[in-house]
């Protein structure tokens, strides 16, 4: 009986019916999906520099070039384009500030840099004084914050954001050492959480492309 | 700024096992030697705050001899101490080794460039300014010790800064 009721929909309201099952299915495997990576539509190589979950950033408590306190509050309301460094680097960190300079500048154009800061924080606070990198950070861009602290405040925040760095002294016995350190830039979302590193080179068209792909899936 | 070749030439002959000659170029240092010829050009120091500790040196080096060239340190009036280094990126850590000895094989080319071998200049003795030459002495294997003119700079010379 049921067999005939459903033969006497006739053939077009039974296909009908089979249409809404398959989209009903799709929009579950579609929803499953979204819920498993949201990441799903971005770039393979972005997808490549991002943490498989974002962690939020636990408290800790540094200054800026300013000499206001910087903490984890900071890290709330913009995105953070975040590089750990020293100002005796001769090498890297240079290249890593003017890099960084020009993901901003690009940004800029694009009027998307009110949504982003780009922050410098010392892994030789003994050496880089407040004063020190006001007159450091602001010298590649003004609008570059420097940050610095205690060694104990420092030490937590790169153990949080997996940021290795390694004082490593002269063999000369000449007082000089450096700093073998990461040299990915952290982005940490507008919610504080960290969601990914991005490694060398630092190409800043591509990183701002990354950047904009990240912020419109958030603004989605 | 004549003067002052002919100064860097002498020091050079002082001291120069193989004799070396020194020719500024338009823009570039390029030092050669009569038999065993290794030019050097694109000297450039980036412009770094004037409280930065250090600053690296970039540069070609190109071996146009028959004998390998051995770069085994570095000397400045300017800063207290000069090192051959090169950033080695592991695990995205990026490490500075410290290299004993650079060697350019004949008829080879050696770059100095951002994120690999540098001059590590460290502590300048007053801050550099855009624009300027700054006399670093490079020793080579042999005694040569060949004075090189480092411009400093934005970009490597030839990269479309213009050098005021």
């Amino acid at each position: 009986m049921r067999r005939a009721r459903v033969a006497g929909l006739g053939v077009p309201a039974a296909l009908g019916l089979l249409v809404v099952m398959a989209l009903v299915l799709a929009a579950g495997v579609w929803l499953s999906n979204e819920r498993a990576d949201p990441y799903a539509g971005l770039s393979p190589a972005l997808q490549a520099k991002l943490w498989p979950e974002p962690r939020p950033v636990e408290p800790f408590h540094l200054v800026d070039h300013h000499a206001e306190p910087f903490t984890e509050e900071r890290l709330h309301g913009q995105w953070t384009f975040l590089f750990f460094g020293y100002a005796g680097c001769p090498d890297v960190c240079p290249m890593a500030l003017r890099d960084l300079s020009d993901v901003r500048k690009i940004l800029a154009r694009d009027g998307l840099d009110d949504e982003a800061q780009f922050v410098f924080v010392s892994v030789d606070p003994e050496r880089d004084t407040v004063e020190l990198l006001d007159g450091y950070v602001t010298f590649f861009d003004e609008e570059i914050v420097g940050v610095t602290g205690s060694q104990d405040e420092i030490d937590s925040l790169t153990e949080q954001l997996a940021i290795m760095s390694v004082r490593v002294d002269d063999d000369g016995g000449s007082g000089f050492y450096h700093f073998d350190h990461t040299s990915s830039v952290m982005l940490i979302d507008p919610r504080g959480r960290v969601i990914g590193a991005f490694p060398p080179p630092h190409i800043p068209e591509r990183m701002a492309e990354h950047f904009t792909a990240l912020r419109n899936l958030g603004a989605r | 700024m004549l003067e002052k070749e002919s100064e860097m030439l002498r020091t050079v002959r002082g001291v120069g096992v193989r004799g070396v000659i020194a020719v500024a170029a338009l823009l570039v240092t390029v030092v050669a030697t009569a038999g065993d010829e290794l030019r050097i050009h694109d000297a450039w120091m980036p412009e770094v705050p004037p409280v930065a500790r250090a600053v690296a040196g970039y540069m070609t080096l190109e071996n146009h001899g028959d004998e390998p060239w051995v770069l085994i340190g570095a000397g400045s009036h300017r800063f207290d101490k000069v090192m051959v280094h090169s950033t080695v990126e592991e695990s995205g850590v990026a490490r500075m080794v410290h290299e004993d000895e650079v060697v350019i094989p004949p008829g080879e080319t050696v770059a100095f460039d951002p994120g690999g071998l540098h001059l590590m200049l460290i502590g300048p003795h007053k801050p550099l300014d855009r624009g300027e030459s700054v006399d670093i002495i490079l020793v080579f294997q042999g005694g040569a010790e060949v004075p090189v003119r480092f411009r400093v700079g934005k970009k490597r010379v030839g990269e479309g800064e213009h050098t005021p």
